[in-house]
């Protein structure tokens, strides 16, 4: 077989690229710049490394955009097959880009092009092949791959089967997939802690001031410490007191929770720990696995302690408890099996119940919706379930455009909630529909309830009490689905959170009603918005939105605000929120570019306040790093946030006032936490990397900002002893 | 109707509609001063490296007279042209309307002055007008450098907090929108 040269692969192309022009029925027939070899090769890559993100079908999820059907070929028809290996390239598989070789990468190109209806030819691809998309495919998908291929079995896979199942983490099974250090499982350090005290319910609803027992610090989720020994007036002597090198591989985003003097850790690869809190010293592990099928993602975002067992919830949707004086595993139970469902919200101990969301919903047809759900704490069996999507026949079940309930899909639940002992209400936040797009979701200008909304559930039951939806009909991967913070002005009960369009909102958490807004970054998709109800209203060209077109998001999916947690600094009734800057030009749903947004000059990252009682700016600044921690506040004015650029400080609450900092190893990302022992006050931050578009934005955009690849830990910082 | 009664009509609705844009136009300043920071246009992974560069640009307007000045540094490739653009708002881009006079170097300046029509104005306050650097590594339509013309306001340096408020390009927003607009 002659091989043919590249000039001649060119005028392929360009003879390819003529007949585009002719008609649709002479192109399908047209062979694919790749040879059959090539393909076979990329289906094994693909399944060894690009199938857990954009699944079997090749049909995408969340972030992982689809590489096969309508979608795909609407974004990139007009572009050329060197344009996807670029495109691959430079940023697959992610957080780790060119890590394959460039035969790989070709072999990917070439099952992609016939995963959409091109077939192979004679003359293979290289890099330097490019020929128009829609010369040789047409977007049509062949049945064996609409069924799905098949991955190869690995040790991660072949792990136990879920269940209830006290020995679940007793057998280690092996589990190596290259990603990171850990290569088996199972509990390695088994603890002896004397001193434990059960964690109980008065404690949850009144956290000693010393201990921090709440994913944000307390069922208000404030993000507040009432410790004041650090202040404005020593903060400046700072020193490090130990550090804790965690994992590497997987999304580090992990909040620690420290009782009796013990620190709980959720390390990444669904690994917990237990910390001697003042020295470091490692008091239990237990590696419960399994590893994160899609690396760099999953980043388990809380934990929770209640009477004498430790809770959190595997990225494999395993809820787990453990003996918190032992380490070693009690009781596990799935919260789904379907595959896809996952868990990244963390867990909430409410009166013996964990609560729980789930996330990785977006499939279609949507064989089990996604839900929030509470389990008894002592046995794991599931106490109620609220499926978070308005399904036929139910209240608001007609606002998804008539969709039948199998393609509505979405709604996750991937940020831990708050609750008001009061009114016995936990309050949650959903993510948009699925797709996100609602030109492919077909669900018109269909609100899709109960998705990007506030919803308050009975603690005991899981029943409904209200919804608020902050964004109907959610079209531009904009969630509102972060932290919701609970703030009494007199005996005005309150609730307000920050969804990616960067709007601040305040509801009454009673009733539900819209009280106030506030934009605290650029916006340009929302135009109006309803004077009573607060309902905003995308602007014209997104509603009329068309899969073909470029559409311009002001923020972009990176947000406004992320999953890093505002503070509520009580003594000030101020919030402080950890705000980004970035645009993106979405095609569809295949293909973002993204720029700087409008007027910041340059700057991504903003650190902003507002005096929550009447939404009154107080001061903001910004740099040009995002921010990537949550914000934790004290009694003492300060409030600690870190950033992509491994910058972990502490600003003034009453002014912004950058009063301390330090470089880190790594970007600074996590919650930052606060505690006390022996009369010594204590603030820890983790470092870390993966996640999704508030890493990936930075990665792109800062092109002058560089930062290891590696250095997961958790510091623990304090002032000196006196002497 | 009597002609007097006609003619103090007129003069009431003359009188009316001039206090009316006297407050008016005390109500809202008009702004003569815009100015942009130049930043790469959309970037993906497999561009972020390609499309580089970085620029400022102040615009003056006088009467419908608007003047333009500008430098940018550190291209991908030698700039070949610049233009005014106009897209449907803040962030959204465009076509291009004016041409500027720019550099042929990866370093250089931009400028123009031009006659603003009134719908030219009009996007020039609604923040819909901005720059457009382009090069031999970021040609057109995508270009190399990004803009929006907005009104020069306070700014602070890196980590400089500023109190009470600051700038947001689409000031009172959805606040004004809920005041002001039907729903």
């Amino acid at each position: 077989m002659k091989i043919l040269s590249g000039k001649s692969v060119s005028i392929l192309a360009l003879l390819a690229a003529g007949a585009a022009l002719l008609g649709s029925t002479v192109l399908a027939q047209t062979p694919g710049p790749f040879t059959a070899a090539q393909a076979d090769a990329g289906r094994s890559a693909y399944t060894a490394n690009c199938i857990s993100c954009h699944q079997a079908n090749l049909g995408g999820e969340g972030d992982a955009l689809p590489l096969a059907g309508k979608t795909f070929i609407a974004a990139w028809r007009n572009r050329t097959t060197a344009d996807l290996y670029n495109t691959i390239r430079t940023s697959m598989p992610y957080g780790n880009p060119g890590s394959l070789t460039p035969a790989t990468y070709a072999s990917l190109v070439a099952f992609i092009l016939q995963a959409n209806g091109a077939t192979a030819g004679s003359a293979a691809f290289t890099p330097a092949t490019a020929v128009k998309i829609s010369a040789v495919a047409s977007g049509t998908v062949p049945a064996d791959i609409q069924r799905g291929v098949r991955p190869a079995q690995t040790a991660a896979a072949a792990r136990p089967g879920r269940g209830a199942n006290p020995d679940y983490g007793g057998a280690p099974p092996s589990a190596d997939n290259g990603a990171g250090m850990i290569r088996s499982f199972g509990q390695t350090v088994v603890g002896d802690i004397k001193n434990y005290t059960p964690v109980t319910d008065a404690m949850l609803t009144n956290p000693p001031d010393g201990e921090w027992l709440i994913g944000r610090g307390n069922y208000a989720g404030w993000s507040y410490s009432p410790l004041k020994q650090i202040d404005g007036g020593n903060v400046h002597d700072l020193q490090l007191q130990w550090v804790w090198a965690m994992n590497e591989g997987g999304a580090n985003e992990t909040s620690p929770i420290v009782h009796n003097g013990i620190m709980f850790l959720g390390n990444t690869y669904n690994t917990m720990q237990a910390l001697d809190a003042k020295t470091g010293e490692l008091l239990w592990e237990n590696r419960v696995g399994p590893a994160p099928s899609r690396p760099n993602y999953g980043g388990m975002r809380s934990i929770a302690v209640w009477g004498d067992k430790v809770y959190f919830a595997g990225n494999d949707a395993v809820l787990h408890a453990l003996d918190a004086k032992t380490g070693k595993l009690v009781w596990s139970t799935p919260l789904s099996d379907v595959p896809g469902h996952n868990n990244t919200s963390g867990v909430l101990a409410v009166h013996g119940k964990i609560i729980t969301g789930l996330t990785g919903c977006g499939r279609i047809p949507a064989k089990d919706h996604c839900y929030i759900s509470a389990y008894d704490a002592q046995t794991g069996k599931q106490v109620w379930k609220f499926v978070t999507v308005a399904l036929t026949g139910q209240p608001n079940g007609d606002s998804w455009g008539g969709l039948p309930d199998e393609k509505r899909a979405g709604a996750e639940t991937w940020i831990q909630g708050s609750y008001d002992p009061v009114l016995n209400l936990t309050y949650w936040g959903t993510a948009q529909a699925k797709p996100w797009r609602r030109d492919l979701r077909g669900s018109g200008a269909g609100a899709t309830d109960y998705a990007n909304s506030t919803v308050a559930l009975d603690a005991d039951t899981g029943k409904l009490k209200w919804f608020y939806n902050h964004a109907p009909g959610e079209s531009l991967d904009l969630d509102e689905v972060f932290e919701r913070i609970l703030i009494d002005h007199g005996d005005s009960k309150t609730l307000m959170t920050t969804g990616k369009a960067g709007i601040l909102w305040k509801l009454d958490r009673t009733t539900g009603k819209f009280i106030d807004s506030r934009e605290t970054v650029y916006q340009n998709v929302m135009a109006s918005q309803n004077p009573v109800t607060g309902e905003p209203l995308y602007r014209k060209t997104i509603r009329d939105q068309k899969t073909d077109q470029w559409l311009s998001s002001c923020p972009g999916p990176e947000g406004g605000k992320d999953w890093q947690a505002a503070s509520y600094h009580q003594p000030s009734d101020t919030i402080i929120l950890p705000l980004s800057q970035s645009c993106v030009l979405m095609l569809g749903n295949g293909s973002q570019t993204y720029f700087e947004m409008p007027g910041t000059e340059s700057n991504m990252g903003r650190l902003s306040a507002y005096r929550t009682a009447d939404m009154k700016p107080l001061w903001s600044f910004q740099q040009r790093s995002p921010f990537l921690t949550g914000v934790l506040s004290t009694a003492g004015d300060l409030a600690f946030v870190g950033d992509y650029d491994r910058r972990f400080r502490a600003v003034d609450t009453k002014t912004g006032k950058t009063l301390w900092s330090v470089r880190l190893g790594t970007t600074v990302q996590g919650y930052p936490i606060s505690f006390s022992m022996d009369g010594k006050q204590y603030i820890a931050i983790t470092t870390g990397l993966g996640g999704g578009s508030p890493e990936d934005k930075p990665m792109t955009m800062l092109q002058k900002v560089h930062r290891p690849n590696n250095g997961q830990a958790l510091y623990v910082f304090a002032l000196p002893d006196s002497k | 109707m009597p002609r007097w009664v006609k003619v103090a009509t007129q003069c009431q609705l003359i009188i009316a509609a001039s206090g009316f844009l006297a407050a008016a136009t005390a109500a809202t300043p008009v702004i003569s001063g815009y100015e942009t920071v130049l930043g790469p246009t959309p970037i993906n992974h497999a561009t972020s490296t390609a499309l580089t560069g970085e620029g400022a640009v102040v615009a003056s307007l006088s009467g419908n007279s608007l003047k333009i000045t500008g430098t940018f540094t550190g291209l991908s490739g030698p700039a070949t042209d610049a233009h005014v653009m106009i897209g449907e708002g803040i962030g959204i881009p465009g076509t291009p309307i004016l041409d500027l006079t720019a550099s042929t170097g990866v370093n250089g300046t931009i400028s123009g002055t031009f006659n603003l029509n009134r719908n030219q104005a009009q996007a020039l306050r609604d923040g819909r007008l901005y720059i457009q650097v382009n090069s031999q590594k970021g040609p057109a339509p995508g270009g190399n450098l990004w803009g929006w013309l907005l009104p020069e306001h306070a700014k602070a340096g890196q980590d400089e907090p500023q109190m009470g408020s600051w700038f947001l390009p689409q000031g009172e927003g959805l606040r004004a929108a809920r005041s002001g607009r039907n729903f």
